[in-house]
């Protein structure tokens, strides 16, 4: 049977090459391996092998012609063979055998690495590129702070990260002034940190957005709150409570403290939310992932507003604790909080906390979970409101908002609602903590 | 439990596998008549016979080529090499044939052979009798790599190699053969590819392999003395590598010493630090460090040689860097 | 020369040796021109002129039990020993379906059922190999005889002469075949050997050694026979069989150290036409014959260039399988 014969690749680099001529002419016939034709390629002139024992049939390319590496240079076979066929599919557009379909899906290993090496030399060839840019067209790259932050391990930059501390205003123990975890540690546990502001600051441009640098402190509260809201699922609960009796019991405080002192209100609500509390365990507990921790004393923390952030000083054991008391130890501890600073035991391990923004006319508001706690009462302002009386008049009357926020990892709708309930029985009617 | 030389631990898993399993014989210089060079095959001969307990002539190439193609025919090889210096000159055979046997025939074969013996430095033996070879076999694809550091491991971990269908290099040391440790008395496998935290501790991660184990103890307990908890990992496998579990301990103490014996380019230690470095890179609180063999070949002299591997007070060296204390 | 005649084996047994060694010769040179238009890469050696030999060792084995190993050039061997032509073809593609997945090209081809152990492109290095695969069969007792080829290049690495004193003082069941194709890549063997007589330097191995013509198929097989016998009573023996390569070394080879004259003297002794005339002499064989023959090898092998195109590239993934067992 004839077949066409190809200009092969006589070197491993050629790609084309010039028939410099033909050692058989047509009809002669050869043995495998005999000089069918010389080839001039890129480098020197190669000899064509026949590449089986056949007939030449047909010169298609001759001598002085030039054929790319699997071009069709001849025909040959047995003598006598029909080469019209063989003419005909040569004529008729000749794309070289169709490759076997893939598919896209089934992408051949092949195509991967062509792919991958195209990417390299884009790639190499943006680099060079770069390399080459005038000098102006660097500076765009120059950082615009001259001060440069100084070396840190790995994982201080990961915690200053995580506590918002901004590490040029950290000094550095290791070698060469390396910041290391320690270094952050220290940092964050210093109360006054913050005014230290690094000379950094000072030669920004005009222009710049203001950097305050994050306190320690401020760093605590940024951790600490966002690992509970965003590991906490919180939601809400909010009643509209009368409190009217509460403002009246404060009033009778006083009187009979026979002073003018009264005590104050969010004493009187973390006692209430104590006795509620010890009515309601199941609000008095920690989610600590493989179990949930119910607490046996009822710690209230109370959030207070200091001039460098938030503190949230525990007053222990509170249901077994008078108004009073609870009042004199809570006035004592944001007094020592404002000029000494709390120690971590007077501040941490609150088991339930109390918001107030009642001060600044809010009227309601949604609070972060204070953890180790579960629960946390916000509390907005009171005001007069006209409230529809049972007999059917109208009233005005001294409203409060409270919204209960639960991490509902540990605490459920239903839970959270009847303890909410009973909370707000107690701000209403005072007296029921004693039946 | 009884206590057994890290040999006696080797004789034992091999003399059991023997008996277990036909198919499995011992060829190497000096296994059968002399009992082994260091004594491991000791006994092997009397109670197995020559076919199973083969004493080959110096021929390092010729046999472990040998043992491949007995490999892939059906048995399972246990190919001692009087030592791994010896083993270069099977090089070839290992790298070019056994590992890549069953790639290049598309999956057709296996290759279930053991290459065992002493490797690492040992005492007085000078530069081309005491180095340590881990990472020519470790660079290998195709190859699995064991490096047992106590008796136990040494016997539960040749158990494993010579069951294993792939070729397995085994690393002991001529120092070790004669380290005494506890031994269940049990039939037991260690399973090649799983670490052992040998000492856990939450201030710095020590990871070694083979003989370097026991002084890295040594500064662990060292260091403990000054209230540092070094937690120790021992690698048993080189290649599979036990990778989550070192990543799980420097996560959990910021900090990591690699030790190990060999010279410090392109090393074992050298690939681990590495690793260490590029999937901890976040929780690193100091640079890595390798606590390696000197970069020289090894000397004759005694001060020199000890000079010339990793030691405790090294290791020590090296804490007082990744914990940022020169106090230590 | 041989010392038997056609005439002291069935027809058949020649008429398939004859068969085979055509394959090989129309397979070899389609390969080549594969290789011309890129459709195989690398290291590609052709086993054009030493057919006879491959074709005649392999006949004398039994392959339910005997084993075969050999170089890189090795399409010949796969081939006699009934490897698929597609699959080998496949393999030179490096498509999946070639006989090693695609994995291991011209120099790997495999096939463990066949009890073909490959190909090796390290020179010398399946002489050790095949050592033990005969410790594996006198171990297991299995009656089976390995049959290890090698070039006349390897004759001299040192992996074949522990080979060789390992198989004398254990008595294994191995015959190694030195095909001296007389060129060892650009190498003329008398420049490199300090004894050119090969049998002679396995003798002072104790082993066997036989001389053979590598081109007259007769006495390959007459020869193998023996050879095999005497392995299989324990006594391992070499082979010499004198034959020569038609190509180059390698695809690349210019082949610059020996004349055309020198290729065109040997073709007249080409073993297959050899075999052939022989045949018609004896009127074994018409010329009806032989056109069946060459028209069956010719369409196994465009069989298996179209079947190798067809099949799929191995996928990605491919890269880490067969790795480990």
């Amino acid at each position: 049977m004839a077949e066409i014969i190809y200009m092969t690749a006589l070197s491993p680099t050629m790609t084309e090459g010039t028939i410099a001529r033909w050692k058989k002419s047509e009809g002669d016939s050869f043995a495998s391996g005999d000089l069918l034709l010389e080839v001039e390629t890129d480098k020197a002139s190669m000899d064509y092998e026949a590449p089986k024992s056949a007939s030449l049939l047909k010169i298609l390319l001759p001598a002085g012609g030039k054929a790319k590496v699997g071009d069709p240079i001849g025909i040959i076979g047995k003598k006598g063979d029909d080469i019209e066929g063989l003419m005909a599919s040569l004529t008729k557009k000749s794309q070289p055998a169709s490759e076997p379909e893939t598919s896209p899906a089934q992408q051949p290993a092949t195509q991967v690495i062509q792919d991958v090496s195209a990417r390299l030399d884009a790639a190499i060839e943006s680099h060079n590129a770069k390399e080459t840019l005038p000098p102006a067209a660097k500076d765009v790259f120059t950082p615009v702070s001259p001060v440069s932050v100084p070396p840190s391990s790995p994982l201080a930059r990961k915690l200053a990260k995580e506590l918002g501390i901004d590490l040029r205003a950290v000094k550095g123990s290791g070698p060469q002034g390396r910041v290391v975890k320690r270094d952050v540690e220290t940092f964050a546990a210093s109360p006054r940190t913050q005014t230290a502001q690094p000379d950094v600051l000072v030669s920004q441009p005009q222009s710049a957005p203001a950097k305050i640098p994050v306190s320690g402190k401020r760093a605590v509260i940024a951790r600490r709150l966002s690992e509970s809201f965003f590991t906490a699922p919180h939601y809400y609960l909010k009643k509209k409570v009368s409190a009217e009796k509460l403002l009246a019991l404060r009033q009778f405080s006083a009187e009979l403290a026979q002073s003018t002192e009264k005590a104050s209100l969010n004493a009187l609500l973390m006692k209430l939310a104590a006795e509620a509390l010890k009515r309601h365990p199941e609000i008095n507990v920690h989610f600590a992932s493989d179990y949930i921790e119910q607490f046996t004393a009822t710690d209230i923390a109370l959030a207070v507003a200091l001039d460098d952030g938030l503190i949230t000083p525990v007053v222990r054991d509170c249901a077994n604790k008078s108004v009073r008391q609870i009042d004199t130890e809570m006035k004592a501890l944001i007094e020592k909080a404002r000029t000494k600073g709390l120690a971590p035991s007077e501040y941490e391990g609150g088991t339930f906390t109390i918001t107030n923004l009642g001060s600044f006319g809010i009227d309601e508001f949604t609070a972060i979970i204070n953890p180790p706690g579960s629960a946390i009462l916000a509390v907005g302002a009171i005001k007069k409101e006209a409230v529809p009386q049972e007999d059917g008049s109208i009233g005005i009357v001294s409203m409060m908002t409270l919204t209960l926020g639960c991490d509902h990892r540990s605490i459920d709708g239903a839970v959270g609602a009847r303890f909410l309930r009973d909370l707000a029985l107690y701000i209403e009617e005072p007296a029921s903590v004693l039946l | 439990m009884s206590e057994l030389t890290y040999r006696e631990a080797l004789n034992r898993a091999m003399d059991e596998e023997m008996a277990r399993d036909g198919n499995v014989f011992i060829i190497g210089e000096e296994v059968g008549e002399y009992d082994g060079a260091y004594k491991v095959s000791k006994g092997l001969l009397a109670k197995y016979g020559p076919e199973r307990v083969r004493d080959t002539p110096i021929a390092e190439l010729g046999f472990t080529g040998l043992g491949v193609g007995a490999a892939i025919a059906g048995l399972r090889p246990v190919v001692e090499w009087m030592t791994h210096n010896f083993a270069l000159l099977a090089l070839d055979q290992v790298v070019n044939n056994a590992a890549k046997m069953r790639q290049m025939s598309g999956g057709q074969l296996k290759v279930p052979v053991v290459f065992r013996g002493p490797n690492g430095p040992a005492e007085y033996l000078a530069a081309q009798h005491s180095q340590s070879f881990a990472a020519y076999w470790a660079h290998v694809p195709g190859l699995k790599v064991v490096a047992p550091a106590t008796p136990a491991d040494a016997y539960g971990l040749l158990k494993s190699a010579i069951r294993d269908d792939n070729p397995v290099v085994v690393l002991e040391a001529e120092m070790m053969y004669s380290w005494k440790g506890e031994v269940p008395d049990h039939e037991y496998l260690v399973p090649i590819g799983k670490a052992n935290i040998v000492r856990e501790g939450s201030d710095l991660t020590l990871i070694t392999f083979s003989k370097p184990l026991r002084v890295t103890l040594e500064a662990a307990e060292a260091l403990a003395q000054k209230g540092i908890q070094a937690e120790v990992i021992d690698l048993r496998s080189i290649r599979p590598l036990d990778e989550e579990t070192l990543y799980a301990s420097v996560r959990k103490t910021g900090r990591c010493i690699v030790i190990d014996e060999a010279w410090p380019m392109a090393s074992v230690g050298s690939h681990v630090a590495w690793l260490i470095s590029k999937n901890c890179f976040d929780t690193l609180d100091a640079q890595v460090e390798l606590v390696s063999g000197e970069d020289v070949p090894m000397p004759y002299n005694h001060g020199l040689e000890l000079l010339a591997q990793p030691s405790a007070p090294k290791i020590i060296d090296a804490a007082k860097k990744v914990l940022y204390r020169e106090d230590l | 020369m041989s010392s038997i005649s056609l005439n002291d084996y069935p027809k058949d047994t020649w008429l398939r040796m004859l068969k085979t060694m055509q394959l090989i010769r129309t397979f070899e040179e389609k390969a080549g021109q594969m290789y011309g238009l890129r459709k195989i890469g690398g290291f590609c050696h052709l086993y054009t002129g030493q057919e006879a030999v491959a074709t005649g060792m392999i006949s004398a084995l039994d392959l339910e039990k005997d084993y075969v190993l050999t170089a890189y050039r090795d399409h010949g061997h796969a081939l006699a020993c009934g490897i698929d032509p597609k699959a080998a073809m496949a393999e030179l593609f490096g498509k999946v379906t070639g006989v090693s997945r695609g994995k291991g090209g011209s120099m790997h081809f495999f096939d463990a059922k066949r009890h073909f152990l490959g190909g090796n492109g390290i020179v010398g290095a399946q002489i050790p190999v095949a050592t033990g695969v005969a410790y594996a069969q006198h171990y297991q007792k299995t009656g089976g005889v390995t049959l290890c080829f090698f070039g006349d290049g390897a004759f001299h690495q040192g992996a074949l002469h522990e080979s060789f004193n390992l198989a004398r003082i254990w008595n294994l069941p191995i015959v190694y075949v030195v095909e001296n194709n007389q060129w060892g890549m650009g190498t003329n063997w008398k420049k490199v050997s300090a004894n050119p007589d090969f049998a002679e330097t396995a003798k002072a191995y104790s082993m066997k050694g036989y001389v053979c013509d590598g081109l007259d198929i007769l006495d390959v097989y007459q020869t193998a026979q023996e050879a095999v016998a005497s392995a299989r009573n324990g006594e391992p023996a070499f082979i010499e069989a004198r034959t020569y390569r038609y190509k180059g070394h390698s695809m690349s080879d210019p082949q610059k150290y020996r004349t055309r004259e020198e290729v065109d003297a040997y073709k007249q002794r080409d073993a297959i036409l050899l075999l052939k005339s022989r045949l018609e002499a004896a009127n074994m064989l018409s010329q009806e014959d032989w056109d069946t023959i060459v028209a069956l090898c010719e369409t196994a092998v465009d069989e298996a260039v179209s079947f190798a195109e067809k099949s799929p590239e191995p996928a990605p993934g491919e890269l880490f399988t067969d790795i480990f067992a």
